[in-house]
């Protein structure tokens, strides 16, 4: 991306008169100056990050626990209220209630009031002490598949429990005694991520998240208002190539995103507890590549639109909601129908999100991520030269 | 005063629409969060697997053939030692792997228990989990046969035990299928944020240009400009979400168990406050480009505590109570009442209060804001 920014200063300098420093500079300045008479924009633009950042680090949490149910109890005996004991205290529900009836279940799952109901049988304790088997009827609230399946999960799992206990007993009081023990086990091992924390999961993915949205958001715009007002034209008119006024526009906002960068880098470390286990080095390194991509897409996208307000939105629609979708950001690419695996390519998150989760948690070399850092790399310079050939065709 | 609206409302529809490019783009927001429906998944299928078998006997084969046999599992590579293992798990091309130890099958035959080893990508946490729970329940059932063959009991004569069995029925989505819930909170959320995005973008544009001053200055009242501002854009917003429904409906088969009719005309109270939001964001910031960080900055907390991406109720209690706070919670309750739940006012009218209360207060709170600004 470097050589090929090189590339096209020295065929700049080819066209015509050199490319001029204190041209780019003055561009810059009044950039700079421009930002610095706006500090509310400036606030945000720092703010913002990390209110995004304790947002995803405390709400987005994909660990079920205390799924509200409520029971109906039609046994009422003592042996259908240690059952009950057993799924209150196992730690994953949280019992809102007893009802007496099908409609009052009705009434609250449509209300939303609980995510499930279980309905203990008349002669619950009756059959089980006759040796016969008993059905629990669990009904769930299935507008949320995800929890859905996992309160299925737990319930099974609890039911499955109590049935062996009660297996047990039963041989016991005969004097007879079996051994329960599970024929096979499973033993899991997390690895990089052993508590399975969703912030550590989040967290890397969202550097990648917010770098792509406000750098092309803030450069973007700074260019559409110029041509809004008409103030792009006398800057055509002057001197000024287009590459020089591409750099003055973006610099800026680039450093702004460096800025953002290492404040949500900080809180996450610091605040958060997410581990660092990689080369911070190689992560600034492959961060700026990311951010001339996201500066690069902010620039084309303003060569295509003429008002702010839908240049904001294609940003929006190309920029914010790809990398939040269609990066693997929270939805798992590997479960993306073919054409969408494809697609996902299109939008750079996807290659530093993995890349960021790499560094950070699994303590990555380059060698292990080539791939991502190749189509990064050629990414950038791609539409750094898109970019600019688009620009200049604009300006003539 | 009835022309002086018209009028007005008049030129605000030829200025929005003017705009091909942002007609088509609020009405191609709609049409790409439903493509959504085609590609997110939140529960895990196809993930890519490795298995280590160093038993290769009848019984660690007839394990492996349990996993494979299951949608969650894609066994991507059968390798030979360890430190394959570590390779594709740091490269990311397999996020588990199992092992086999040597023993399986002995262990198995002698009647002890005989461990199976599952080492997961931790890196995506909600894939681990859910891996993990899926490779427990293989195991389980794979276990059950087993110790049932060693108490002599084969699966039918098992029924007859005293144990207590699951019947287990899901409630409006039977098939537990993610994609209707992620239609509806797509829409919604394009919704919320086209809402107000245009009516930010609307105002803060005049605003800039200066005829908002010019607008001002005539005897039109403060609430009767926002109306009209907003109109235009609540009709090409609707017709969006009509455009994001009919995909919702036709291509992905999202039922609509409860009454559209309903859900149009709850649709325009969202609009209402979100168009609000929009223009009281739009007095309070200078130019274009605060006002839009601004919406971001709001829009943002309004998405993630609302329920659209994860439930409410797994969240901090304190997040849970700012929740009510977010008119998209509200309107994502109704959407998912209706369309997916087919419940009507009976059940939803504390929702419908909620959100109206929250529009009217913005609404209001804009007007004000936008007469002391300009006056």
């Amino acid at each position: 991306m470097y050589i090929s920014l090189k590339k096209m200063i020295k065929k700049e300098m080819k066209w015509g008169d050199r490319m001029d420093q204190t041209r780019t500079y003055s561009i810059l300045k009044k950039e700079f100056y421009e930002i610095r008479r706006d500090p509310y924009t400036l606030g945000i633009a720092i703010v913002m990050p990390l209110i995004l950042l304790l947002l995803f680090g405390y709400a987005i949490n994909l660990d079920v626990k205390n799924i509200s149910i409520t029971i109906f109890d039609r046994d009422a005996s003592s042996r259908s209220r240690t059952y009950v004991e057993k799924i209150s205290s196992s730690g994953y529900f949280d019992l809102v209630g007893y009802v007496d009836n099908y409609a009052e279940i009705e009434e609250l799952l449509d209300k939303g009031k609980v995510k499930a109901a279980i309905i203990i049988p008349g002669g619950f304790a009756e059959k089980l002490a006759k040796g016969m088997p008993v059905e629990v009827e669990t009904i769930v609230d299935g507008t949320f598949p995800p929890a859905a399946e996992i309160s299925i999960g737990y319930i099974s799992a609890i039911n499955e429990i109590y049935s062996a206990s009660i297996i047990n007993e039963i041989l016991q009081k005969n004097g007879g005694s079996i051994e329960l023990s599970p024929a096979v086990q499973l033993e899991e091992r997390v690895w990089y991520n052993p508590s399975l924390e969703s912030k550590n999961f989040i967290i890397p993915g969202l550097f990648a998240v917010i770098l792509m949205a406000f750098p092309p958001l803030l450069s973007t715009l700074a260019i559409v208002r110029e041509r809004e007002k008409g103030s792009i034209q006398q800057i055509f008119v002057s001197p000024t190539r287009p590459i020089e006024f591409i750099i003055g526009k973006t610099v800026p906002y680039a450093m702004i995103a460096f800025l953002e960068m290492a404040i949500i880098l900080v809180a996450g470390r610091f605040w958060f507890r997410v581990p660092f286990e990689g080369s911070f080095l190689l992560f600034l390194l492959l961060a700026t590549i990311y951010v001339f991509c996201t500066v690069g897409i902010g620039v084309l996208v303003s060569t295509m639109m003429k008002s702010q307000v839908a240049a904001m939105l294609l940003v929006l629609v190309i920029t914010v909601m790809p990398s939040l979708l269609f990066s693997g950001f929270i939805y798992p690419i590997f479960n993306m129908p073919a054409f969408f695996k494809f697609y996902t390519f299109l939008f750079p998150a996807r290659y530093f999100i993995d890349i960021s989760r790499d560094i950070l948690l699994k303590g990555n070399g380059i060698v292990e991520m080539l791939p991502n850092v190749v189509m990064l790399f050629i990414y950038a310079s791609a539409i750094i030269t898109l970019a600019t050939l688009r620009f200049r065709k604009n300006v003539d | 005063m009835n022309s002086r609206i018209k009028a007005l409302i008049k030129k605000e529809f030829i200025q929005f629409f003017r705009d091909r490019a942002l007609v088509m783009l609020v009405i191609y927001i709609f049409l790409e969060i439903a493509i959504c429906g085609f590609a997110l998944f939140m529960d895990v299928n196809n993930l890519p697997t490795a298995v280590y078998d160093l038993d290769k006997s009848p019984q660690s084969r007839a394990l492996i053939e349990k996993f494979s046999s299951t949608e969650n599992f894609n066994i991507k590579y059968l390798i030979q030692n360890y430190n394959e293992i570590d390779d594709l798990l740091d490269r990311g091309k397999a996020s588990v792997a199992i092992v086999i130890p040597k023993d399986f099958s002995v262990n198995i035959l002698e009647g002890r228990t005989a461990k199976v080893q599952l080492l997961a990508d931790g890196s995506n946490s909600n894939t681990a989990t859910l891996a993990i729970a899926y490779a427990n329940k293989i195991i389980r059932m794979f276990s059950r046969n087993i110790e049932l063959e060693r108490m002599g009991l084969t699966e039918n004569n098992a029924a007859l035990l005293p144990t207590v069995n699951n019947l287990i029925t899901s409630w409006y989505e039977p098939g537990l299928n993610f994609t209707h819930f992620n239609m509806v909170s797509m829409v919604a959320i394009a919704a919320m944020f086209t809402g107000v995005l245009l009516a930010a973008g609307a105002v803060v544009r005049e605003k800039e240009v200066g005829t908002l001053e010019q607008l001002m200055v005539t005897p039109i009242k403060s609430y009767e400009l926002i109306l009209a501002k907003i109109l235009p854009m609540g009709i090409v917003k609707m017709a969006g979400l009509a455009v994001g429904v009919l995909i919702a409906v036709f291509l992905f088969d999202v039922p609509i168990r409860g009454s559209l009719i309903l859900f149009f005309s709850l649709s325009t109270l969202l609009f209402f406050a979100a168009m609000g939001l929009g223009v009281f964001i739009a007095t309070i910031s200078k130019n274009m480009q605060q006002a839009l960080l601004l919406c971001f900055f709001i829009l943002f907390p309004i998405m993630f505590l609302s329920g659209t991406m994860v439930p409410i109720s797994s969240m901090p209690k304190v997040l849970q109570w700012l929740s009510y706070l977010s008119p998209l919670r509200h309107y994502l309750d109704i959407i998912v009442g209706i369309f997916l739940k087919g419940v009507g006012l009976r059940i939803l009218w504390p929702q419908v209060v909620a959100l109206g209360a929250i529009g009217l207060t913005i609404f209001i709170l804009s007007s004000i804001k936008f007469q002391k600004r300009m006056g």
